[in-house]
């Protein structure tokens, strides 16, 4: 099966989008390095940048209803690993810092694994019906 | 499930990408189905029969006869 084809609904119209929400992120992100942390306005920027963050992921999730059943059914069943993946992985990962453990702060950068991993799942998935 | 989608499909010289635009679905998800590592939903299952001008039961075959 053409991996191409599983992932053709992000088209250059999705990659324009999020690049543009990723710019609008990063400004927000200097901008709010003006104000002081727990600042009204502070506050209002890390609202900000949720909200234009909810619009990248909405923006990936969507278009996969422009996809046909069996591909929706191959990129449900990706998400569906991810997420368990990804839950044994965070939760594993508070075990540790309950138990003394230093853990960076991930926050940040918890949508990129997940993303990585559905994309892993998509590959592994899509063998199964070539 | 057992399907006839290659044998009806051949029958009338299509390509599985030409079955798929008339499906609306992909020839990946044709080339799936015929190769019956892919059962489709039912909607989709009575649209291919319907092209075919069959019943779904002549199309496909849960018990595999």
């Amino acid at each position: 099966m053409e991996s191409r084809a599983l992932l053709h609904c992000f088209d250059v119209r999705y990659i324009v989008q999020t690049l543009a929400a990723a710019v609008v992120l990063i400004g927000l992100a200097l901008f709010g390095k003006g104000f002081a942390d727990g600042s009204a306005s502070r506050v209002a920027i890390g609202v900000a940048e949720t909200v234009v963050f909810a619009f990248i992921v909405a923006g990936t999730l969507l278009p996969i209803r422009r996809l046909d059943e069996m591909y929706q059914r191959i990129h449900l069943i990706a998400i569906a690993g991810a997420f368990g993946v990804f839950g044994v992985a965070v939760t594993g990962v508070a075990f540790l810092a309950k138990a003394g453990v230093h853990v960076p702060p991930l926050g940040q950068w918890m949508w990129l694994f997940m993303v990585v991993a559905w994309g892993v799942g998509v590959l592994v998935v899509s063998r199964r019906y070539q | 499930m057992k399907n006839r989608v290659r044998e009806l499909r051949s029958d009338r010289g299509w390509s599985q990408g030409e079955l798929g635009q008339r499906l609306e679905v992909s020839r990946q998800t044709v080339n799936a189905i015929e190769t019956e590592k892919y059962d489709p939903s039912l909607p989709l299952a009575f649209r291919i029969a319907r092209l075919f001008g069959k019943r779904i039961e002549d199309v496909f075959h849960p018990d595999g006869r």
